[in-house]
């Protein structure tokens, strides 16, 4: 390279490296004013929060509040941290410090500034107002709220509807419930207030609001009907007219709303359901299936437990553990349905996914407990069921009980259990328990079945390790 | 007419330095923006006239470990701290579980079951299931070592879910992850067939401070997410990710699930089923999320990011090569050879502004796109994720990270086209198929149907 040529070179380069360096530079310095700009008013932040934080131990603690506290609090109620410090304040308060935390908003004017803001012309600082005015649970802004339920602000409205159900009010039924009835209506052109934060707002006023909610869960538009159920499911109310909506809810043509009402029939706790629950186990929908079994494991009742059974072998997964777990909580009044269909059913595949679905919830180790009880009904159903789970090759679970369980009696009997299966893994399973197990008749036990049958290898269905 | 044409190649390549560096300043500000817009959509009042589903969908996290991952036990506990509400997790052993599983196990309470394991898509045996008492939606396959592809395939079959969420090896998800990758699918679960987000690089296990390789690793994974976010919302996944991909179960089945691609599996399988779905005329979606969505491991050492680097430069050329006409193929194809293009680009004018084929703006032009630009660029990415994830690294890191970034056109940019030609080098020689034929000496006994 000519000597002209490489200082053009370098000049080239340097030029370039010395603007990636600027560039560089630059954003590293940004990065790091971003930091300590934020580091110093986190501890700012830091340090009000601690002069305030003893502000508030002494309110609380203390029923006599100083004029020097009120000219405080004045002062602090457009301060961030102070109102994070308030609602937390007031969320944790009991009654009696509740209400003299809201006195003290009160005497120092803060409710009066609220008030003025509602009709700021700022639809933050309306919103601000809405969202204040709810937390300190003033009757006196009542009014102001319902007033900014119908804002011009789509935001306004939002707060205003979710202030609105945390406070107790005859007036506000009414407006929640125009508020629900406008979210539902897909004719409106304003942007309408969403309804998950009307249905908050509902469930937060409790059973007070469901009567007159029942009319609109079966006449209602589908997004209402489903915000009604969803309400229902998490407000259980076991008033006749409330259940047979439900139950009419559980035939309605949306399934969003059929799963909701199965979720809060489930919560009621009504006996009668459990018929029209069992038939929503073969509901179009999975969600809907999910939660009728869900339903079905809380009310546990034995006329459930074959419509449960069948629906072990649902395609859902998840309505197939639920299902599991339904039959796990009925416990022994399952196990005759349960072997009955092991033994009977002519489908093998709906045979094996049962078994596999009882391995992956606690049923089968409970029945091996129940083994020690031999001599009771529940026992000797035990057995059998036990018998028919290895029969379809899951062995596992039991050679794992027959190796580790603490109890003769039980070591005993599951070897009764496993002594007519022929795989390769329950024979090396039986030669260790009769070389190795502590107790002489489990040891004989193994031994009789070792010697009473004569073993072939059998092919294994599973993805086991000794087939 | 060999000056001419000599002259002509100059040209492009100046032209292409320099629509390079527009692109460059273009998706970072597109890039920024779609991050934003998604924050504000995400964070914004919903607009729908319905409420929230009684269900979520359910989704399988499929976890591969392979080589007695010392980790294994964090990660199988991140798992389980996912705040979605239907999910299982399935751990594949490639190879006889490892003393880390095996503790991470007994931990679990896990024991042997006898799982239904169906071999859809055929793979080496399955030796053993095993189903954990305390997390029940936790379940372990014990399988013949062969590939990370194969322990997919064998995490596939074993899925219940119609969506499957695929964990890279060592990688980790974020806790929120699950509802976003989720909350994408639920706006269209039919046509929505792939969905992926941003991946952060982490620190190796025990290192106090981040190597300089990781730094660099950390530095190409946020220039990786601004592209990804900035033509995101136009080509939906464009850069294949390394740490976790959720797809339709459906849609995998239909391709014949993973390939064994050497690192680019994620890759090879969106090819395959945006091509398969193509020829099907079925509907179809792969939609990127500018959000993090999991954590991949960094290198350990200098060593470690070349071999990682160009493990996937032959697997992505690879799988690029079976699918080149179409255009996605094209474009990854271009990003994988691009560190070649760049440097041979800087090389070659600087040689044609010696024998005075170009002038002094024009080799100017092409040194700033290939070090203030390519600054520019990774710091912006840099400032985007240090605004996305909030973090507080010390002013050291910070200043470190900026020198990688200004190091990294002049030092890290040349190795990589060192390590690209030796890829492209290598793939030529094998040929594109010659690594993926499996050795009979080896081959592990089917899984029985």
């Amino acid at each position: 390279m000519g000597g002209g040529t490489a200082v053009a070179w370098y000049q080239a380069v340097g030029w370039s490296a010395l603007a990636a360096v600027v560039v560089a530079a630059g954003s590293a310095g940004l990065s790091m004013a971003r930091r300590r700009s934020s580091r110093r008013v986190q501890e700012a932040r830091d340090r009000r929060r601690e002069r305030y934080r003893a502000v508030f131990e002494h309110v609380q603690t203390d029923g006599t509040v100083d004029p020097q506290v009120v000219s405080e609090w004045s002062r602090a109620f457009s301060d961030g941290v102070f109102l994070d410090l308030l609602a937390d304040a007031l969320e944790r308060a009991d009654a009696e410090a509740r209400s003299r935390l809201i006195a003290l908003c009160e005497r120092s004017g803060c409710l009066g500034r609220l008030r003025r803001a509602v009709w700021s012309v700022w639809w933050w600082r309306r919103a601000y107002a809405a969202r204040w005015l709810g937390r300190l649970g003033s009757r006196e802004g009542i009014a102001d709220l319902i007033r900014l339920s119908d804002d011009v602000s789509f935001r306004v409205r939002c707060v205003a509807i979710g202030a609105l159900g945390s406070l107790r009010d005859p007036r506000i039924e009414p407006v929640l419930l125009k508020a629900l009835d406008t979210a539902g209506d897909e004719t409106l052109s304003r942007r309408r207030v969403p309804i998950e934060v009307v249905t908050a707002a509902l469930i937060a006023q409790g059973a007070a609001v469901v009567l007159p909610l029942l009319p609109r869960l079966i006449e209602g538009p589908i997004a209402v009907r489903e915000a009604v159920a969803n309400i229902l499911s998490w407000v259980p109310d076991a008033h006749p007219p409330v259940r047979a909506a439900l139950l009419g809810a559980l035939r309605d043509g949306d399934a969003e709303v059929r799963a909701r009402a199965a979720q809060a029939l489930g919560k009621v706790g009504d006996v009668g359901a459990v018929v029209p629950l069992a038939g929503a186990l073969s509901d179009t929908a999975w969600f809907v299936r999910l939660h009728a079994a869900r339903a079905l494991g809380i009310l546990r009742h034995a006329s459930a437990i074959r419509s449960l059974v069948a629906a072990l072998t649902d395609e859902s997964w998840q309505v197939r553990a639920t299902t599991a777990e339904a039959l796990r909580r009925l416990g022994a009044q399952a196990v005759p349905a349960l072997t009955d269909c092991l033994l009977t059913s002519g489908d093998r595949y709906a045979k094996e996914q049962i078994v596999e679905e009882l391995q992956r919830t606690t049923f089968i180790q409970e029945q091996i407990h129940l083994l020690d009880e031999a001599q009771t009904e529940a026992g000797f159903a035990a057995r059998r069921l036990l018998r028919e789970v290895a029969r379809h090759g899951a062995t596992r679970i039991l050679l794992d009980a027959l190796r580790r369980h603490p109890k003769a009696t039980v070591r005993r009997r599951l070897v009764d259990v496993l002594g007519r299966e022929q795989s390769p893994r329950v024979i090396a399973a039986f030669h260790d328990v009769m070389t190795a197990d502590q107790d002489a008749g489990v040891r004989e036990a193994a031994s009789g079945a070792l010697t009473a049958a004569s073993w072939r290898p059998t092919r294994d269905v599973v993805g086991g390790r000794a087939a | 007419m060999i000056r001419q044409v000599l002259l002509w190649s100059v040209q492009a390549a100046v032209v292409y330095v320099s629509v390079g560096a527009v692109v460059h300043l273009l998706l970072a500000v597109t890039g920024a923006w779609s991050v934003i817009r998604h924050r504000r959509y995400r964070d914004a009042p919903s607009r729908s006239g319905r409420g929230e589903v009684s269900a979520k969908l359910p989704v399988s996290v499929v976890m591969v470990e392979q080589d007695d991952d010392p980790t294994v036990a964090d990660r199988i506990e991140a798992l389980a701290s996912l705040d979605y509400p239907a999910f299982e997790v399935i751990v594949v052993s490639d190879g006889p579980i490892g003393a880390h599983l095996a503790r991470a196990m007994t931990w679990l309470h896990a024991a042997p079951i006898d799982l239904i394991y169906r071999p859809v898509i055929a793979t080496a045996r399955v030796t053993a299931c095993y189903h954990a008492a305390t997390a029940p939606n936790l379940v372990v396959l014990e399988k013949q070592r062969t590939t990370s592809a194969d322990a997919y395939n064998a995490g596939l079959n074993a899925a219940r879910s119609p969506f499957v969420c695929m964990l890279g090896v060592g990688s980790r998800l974020d806790r929120r992850a699950l509802s976003e990758l989720m909350a994408s699918v639920a706006e269209d679960p039919e046509r929505i067939v792939a969905v992926s987000g941003i991946e952060r690089t982490m620190c190796a296990a025990g290192a106090a401070r981040r190597p300089v390789p990781v730094l660099w690793s950390v530095i190409e994974g946020a220039r990786t997410a601004l592209t990804a976010a900035g033509l995101g919302p136009i080509l939906g996944i464009f850069l294949p990710p390394r740490g976790c991909l959720l797809v339709q179960k459906k849609a995998v089945l239909r391709v014949g699930g993973f390939v064994d691609r050497h690192g680019a599996e994620y890759a090879d399988l969106l090819f395959r089923v945006r091509r398969a779905l193509a020829d099907q005329r079925l509907p179809r979606r792969m939609v990127f999320l500018p959000k993090p969505v999991a954590l991949i491991p960094g290198p350990e050492s200098l060593t470690g990011l070349a071999r990682r680097y160009h493990d996937r430069c032959v697997g992505a050329l690879g799988c690029v090569a079976d699918q080149l006409p179409a255009g996605n193929a094209l474009l990854v194809g271009w990003r994988m050879i691009a560190p070649l293009l760049d440097v041979g680009v800087a090389v070659g004018v600087t040689a044609a502004f010696r024998w005075g084929l170009v002038d002094f703006s024009s080799l100017l032009l092409v040194w700033m796109s290939f070090l203030a630009v390519r600054t520019a660029y990774s710091s912006a990415a840099i400032l985007l994720m240090d605004a996305m994830f909030a973090e507080d690294p010390s002013r050291r890191d910070v200043g470190r990270l900026f020198a990688s970034a200004v190091l990294e056109p002049m030092i890290y940019r040349p190795m990589a086209a060192w390590w690209t030609l030796r890829a492209v080098w290598q793939h030529r020689r094998l040929g594109k198929h010659a690594r993926l034929q499996p050795d009979p000496t080896t081959t592990p006994d089917p899984q029985p149907v």
